[in-house]
């Protein structure tokens, strides 16, 4: 089959940068990549980065926080063919988003962080994740990414397809490696039941609770009785659900889901 | 060490690619190793079984067979590009490898309609697993009756082996076999107009002594069972294939199964033929 030479673009907006070296520290495969597809934009790996070109792919990373972002983010969409939220901050304005919602305040928190009378040089919003403002045609959550998922997305690309968005929770991934469930076996307060799969089940894997940091899944699947599952074993599933705003601070909707499924409303 | 695992995806390489229709391309595929080849022939005994393909890294949809288990050394595709491996499938040419899982399925009974007339009604896609049940009959022409095929399709540039019907009917004239093709959107010199089941007088078989045998969107098969049985064909000869979202095509993961956990069928392993008689006991196949 015929292959195009792929167009891709990486660009950042108010973030850790994490996800953008997850991909460089892809090693064993980045000469793959860098035959494979053409990189016009990655401020992080090379000073030969045009951010006016157009892409076919762009990967953006971060939460639109500032004016700078929006401008930034709003340019790329008319450049590029897809759109991929990079990373759980793109997808669901990550650890900077924890508090919005109600009672949030800006001033309040640029006040607590950088104390009274800061001036910033820029105009700061309440961050938002990408498809607060742009389109956005995939989401690669994750924090930081996958490198595997993220191998994936290029791989489809190349292929002249794209990719499949995992519709279920870590759970089944967590299963899938036979571990012992970390709710059941310790009564810990995990957030499998409710997060998108794609880390391999890594914190349940060394016995942690899950996070959350991949976001809540779309579909809601047998949420009611996990809820009963973890009560049983001496965890509250609202309390449990309180972290999942670390992570998804946008997603207060289907956390308020959750919640009427697990009161059973 | 053999390999029995059911689910173990072989290699195939693509060796001709033909365009159908502009939405529809038909690959000639055969397997890598002869042994694969022979196991698949061994199994490949009813038409219209289906198998898995399998392209590493982006996906696996299931397709049914076009070509009869009468040829041998190979077999055929017929596939619609409507998504995200379809396309890419779409993009393969002659040499290309793919891996192939199967043959699964049940395929049609055919070896029950000895002595009878077969009647074919086909829409769109249909005509493709059709098509390997009315070649493996044409091959086996002495087992059966007289036989009508219906072809139809929105307009005749979507209608699948115009040209491979038109001709079979030529070869096959004053042998008991008739090719009807129609179109419901257009109307061209050539082809019908209307759809299949209009044409159902102009079959040359007799309904006391024959078996129905329909592949479409199930959204047609309510009114064609209604006419079928209202013109006397017998209720327990008649067939219908139907579709359901599948993964592992060997009746373990369960995204395909219809029923209540009593009584639960597989589409992958029990259908995807089913008769009319399962088609009542079911009546979710329809959906
Ligand atoms: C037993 C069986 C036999 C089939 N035979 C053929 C065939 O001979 N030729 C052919 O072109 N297609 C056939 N199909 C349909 C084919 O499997 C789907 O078109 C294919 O899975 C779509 O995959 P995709 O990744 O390209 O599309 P996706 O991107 O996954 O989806 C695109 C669209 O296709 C629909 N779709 C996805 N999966 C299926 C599915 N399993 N069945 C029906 N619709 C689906 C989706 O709802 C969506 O609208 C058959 C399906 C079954 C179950
Ligand atoms: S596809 Fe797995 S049970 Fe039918």
């Amino acid at each position: 089959m015929e292959k195009r030479e792929l167009r891709v673009g990486f660009y950042p907006t108010t973030s850790c940068y994490g996800c953008q070296l997850n991909v460089l520290n892809i090693e064993d495969k980045l000469i793959d990549i860098f035959t494979e597809v053409k990189i016009v934009c990655f401020h992080m790996a090379t000073s030969a980065s045009k951010i006016e070109e157009s892409v076919d792919v762009a990967f953006i990373e971060g939460a639109v926080v500032t004016e700078d972002d929006e401008e930034l983010v709003k340019k790329v969409r008319e450049k590029a063919k897809y759109v991929v939220a990079m990373g759980t901050c793109a997808c669901h304005g990550g650890v900077q988003s924890a508090n919005i919602g109600a009672g949030f305040s800006l001033d309040e928190a640029i006040k607590t962080v950088y104390g009274e009378n800061f001036q910033f040089d820029m105009k700061v919003m309440p961050p938002r994740p990408l498809d607060k403002v742009i389109d956005v045609d995939f989401y690669l959550p994750g924090c930081p990414i996958e490198k595997e998922e993220f191998l994936y997305f290029l791989a489809t690309f190349i292929w002249s397809t794209w990719p499949e968005q995992k519709d279920f929770p870590v759970c089944q991934e967590c299963r899938q490696k036979g571990n012992p469930c970390v709710v059941i076996e310790e009564g810990k307060p995990c957030l499998g039941p409710f997060t998108t799969a794609g880390c391999g089940a890594r914190c349940p894997s060394l016995g942690l609770p899950c996070m959350g940091c991949r976001g809540p899944i779309k579909e809601i699947q047998r949420v009611d009785a996990m809820a009963k599952m973890m009560e049983k074993n001496g965890v509250d599933p609202l309390e449990a659900l309180k972290r999942m705003k670390v992570f998804g601070g946008h997603s207060d909707e289907i956390i308020e889901k959750f919640k009427s499924l697990v009161r059973g409303e | 060490m053999p390999n029995n695992n059911p689910l173990q995806p072989k290699k195939a390489v693509i060796k001709k690619v033909f365009k159908v229709t502009p939405t529809e391309k038909m690959f000639v595929i055969s397997f890598v190793d002869p042994k694969d080849q022979e196991e698949f022939e061994r199994n490949y005994t009813r038409p219209a079984r289906f198998v898995q393909v399998n392209l590493p890294g982006i996906g696996e949809v299931p397709i049914s067979l076009c070509s009869p288990p009468t040829q041998k050394g190979f077999f055929a595709l017929t596939i619609r590009r409507v998504g995200r491996v379809t396309t890419v499938i779409h993009n393969l040419n002659e040499g290309d490898y793919v891996w192939i899982r199967g043959p699964y399925g049940n395929g049609f009974p055919i070896d029950e309609w000895k002595g009878r007339d077969l009647l074919f009604l086909s829409a769109g896609l249909g005509m493709a697993p059709l098509r390997s049940v009315f070649l493996y009959a044409l091959d086996n022409r002495w087992d059966y009756g007289n036989i009508t095929l219906i072809n139809s399709a929105r307009t005749k540039r979507d209608l699948l082996y115009y040209e491979e019907l038109e001709a079979i009917a030529r070869t096959y004239k004053g042998d008991g076999v008739k090719v009807i093709q129609t179109v419901t959107r257009e109307e061209v010199e050539g082809v019908c107009k209307g759809r299949c089941h209009l044409y159902i007088p102009q079959a040359n078989v007799d309904p006391k002594n024959s078996v129905v045998i329909m592949c479409g969107p199930p959204r047609m098969y309510q009114s064609i069972f209604d006419e079928v049985i209202a013109r006397g064909f017998d209720p327990d000869y008649i067939y219908a294939t139907f579709e359901r979202r599948m993964r592992c095509g060997i009746g373990k993961c369960g995204h395909c199964n219809v029923g209540s956990s009593d009584s639960m069928l597989y589409v992958c392993k029990d259908g995807p033929v089913f008769s009319y008689r399962q088609v009542q006991r079911y009546p979710e196949l329809m959906e």
